[in-house]
């Protein structure tokens, strides 16, 4: 069920959202709530890798227009 | 022998008119107006008279120069006849008011009548093409108002091109002739690009012609917009008022139509100093503000990320705290029986085997006693 790959950021934090709506739920059981816990993780380091990768492309873009820019 | 003629009454009536006819074709008779009667919209009938006679007259509504009152001072310009049934009258060639009061009067009363028809209207007035390339002139080619205007023309202003109709413009037949003069430019296939008419200054009989109806309504119906310069009276004429545009003298008109050549180098010279002057400047400022909208639009950009990252470390913490993991950690224990978590003990009696599991490893135990909680 983890979802790993390319997807965009609305995406992956609806999906960390999802997670969190469950386990905040007190019929879970323990089990799902493990399970729920590792894919939790899995989307938030998704989350992180992508931001990181925004972050940088930002700057990327930036400094090509500071070259350009005669 | 008698060398008195005879007659019969018919061809008494033809001779007397063959008389008037060979004697005065035409007469221009000076009178007060009074009886104005139209007919069906087209007879005119009216007397003219002085302290010691009246005569009728009889004509069409084609005639009138404008609205006619009743006691104005008119020239009319007509062939006598003796009718063979209705007695003596004048036919109408021609009404003119005479004389300043009616001249004036007729113009009042013309003037009452194309401002309730809208024929003044600021709203119809349209711009003139500036400057023209081609002019089309209707004046006296005599006069010095003409001389003048395409003098101080021809000084301000070249390439020029000016068609020139000559027309009377005082007297019996200007309003005839102007008239037509104007529909005549604008019937032409390449029209011109402005109609000027202008004429200098005299009496009220003198410019009566420009407060006729037929010059003010073929003035104002000219597809070709127009510019209008008569006399040097402050009375405005009435084909003013219904122009496009006014102007007080020829000289006035012409600095209206077109730019001063020397204003206009005067002008592009100082105004291409300014430009190298500011260019520079301007370039700078434009550079500077981009830069700086750059600058915001990264921060707002990086901005947006940041809260995004918050948000996601903010997200992570919560997970933490909901996992077992971490409930277990703060020395909760889960119990379970047959595979199954616990969560009341009303699963349970004395003697059941439990499994606990602790944060570090698990055991097993048996029930020794049970208490019911506050909501068990």
């Amino acid at each position: 069920m983890a979802k790993k790959t390319d997807t965009n950021y609305a995406e992956l934090k609806s999906q960390l959202d999802e997670i969190l709506g469950k386990m905040e739920d007190p019929q879970i059981d323990v089990d799902t709530s493990v399970e729920l816990y590792k894919q939790g993780m899995e989307t938030v380091q998704a989350l992180e890798e992508y931001l990181q990768s925004a972050e940088t492309k930002i700057k990327t873009i930036r400094a090509k227009f500071n070259q350009t820019d005669s | 022998m008698d060398q008195t003629p005879e007659v019969t009454v018919s061809e008494f009536v033809a001779l007397i008119n063959q008389t008037f006819e060979f004697a005065y074709p035409n007469i221009d008779v000076v009178g007060e107006l009074a009886n104005l009667r139209v007919s069906k919209n087209k007879w005119v009938y009216f007397d003219l008279k002085d302290d010691n006679s009246t005569v009728k007259f009889f004509g069409t509504v084609y005639n009138l120069p404008g609205p006619l009152e009743d006691g104005m001072m008119l020239r009319v310009r007509g062939a006598p006849r003796l009718h063979n049934l209705y007695g003596f009258s004048v036919n109408v060639i021609k009404i003119q008011p005479s004389g300043e009061g009616s001249i004036k009067k007729a113009a009042e009363l013309l003037k009452l009548q194309l401002v309730k028809e809208g024929l003044f209207d600021p709203a119809r007035k349209r711009s003139l093409i500036y400057p023209p390339t081609k002019i089309g002139l209707i004046t006296s080619a005599q006069s010095a108002a003409y001389a003048d205007f395409v003098k101080i023309l021809s000084e301000r202003w070249k390439g020029l091109s000016i068609e020139l109709i000559d027309v009377q413009v005082q007297g019996v037949v200007a309003p005839d002739q102007i008239a037509a003069a104007i529909e005549q430019f604008n019937s032409e296939a390449k029209v011109n690009d402005v109609l000027v008419i202008i004429r200098g200054g005299g009496s009220a009989e003198d410019l009566a012609a420009f407060n006729t109806e037929i010059v003010t309504r073929a003035v104002a119906a000219s597809r070709i917009p127009t510019l209008v310069a008569i006399g040097h009276e402050i009375d405005i004429s009435l084909a003013e008022l219904a122009a496009d545009r006014r102007a007080s003298t020829p000289s006035n008109a012409a600095e209206i139509l077109v730019p001063s050549k020397t204003e206009v180098l005067q002008y592009l010279r100082s105004a291409s100093k300014r430009l190298s002057l500011h260019g520079d400047a301007a370039l700078q400022e434009a550079r500077y503000q981009i830069e700086s909208m750059a600058g915001d639009f990264t921060s707002i950009a990086m901005n947006t990320i940041e809260v995004a990252k918050h948000k996601n470390q903010t997200a992570k913490k919560l997970l933490q705290a909901l996992s077992p993991e971490s409930v277990l950690a703060r020395g909760y224990a889960i119990v379970s029986s047959n595979g199954n978590a616990l969560t009341s003990v009303s699963q349970l009696q004395a003697d059941d085997i439990v499994n606990v599991r602790l944060s570090k490893g698990s055991f097993t135990s048996t029930v020794k006693s049970i208490r019911k909680g506050n909501d068990g």
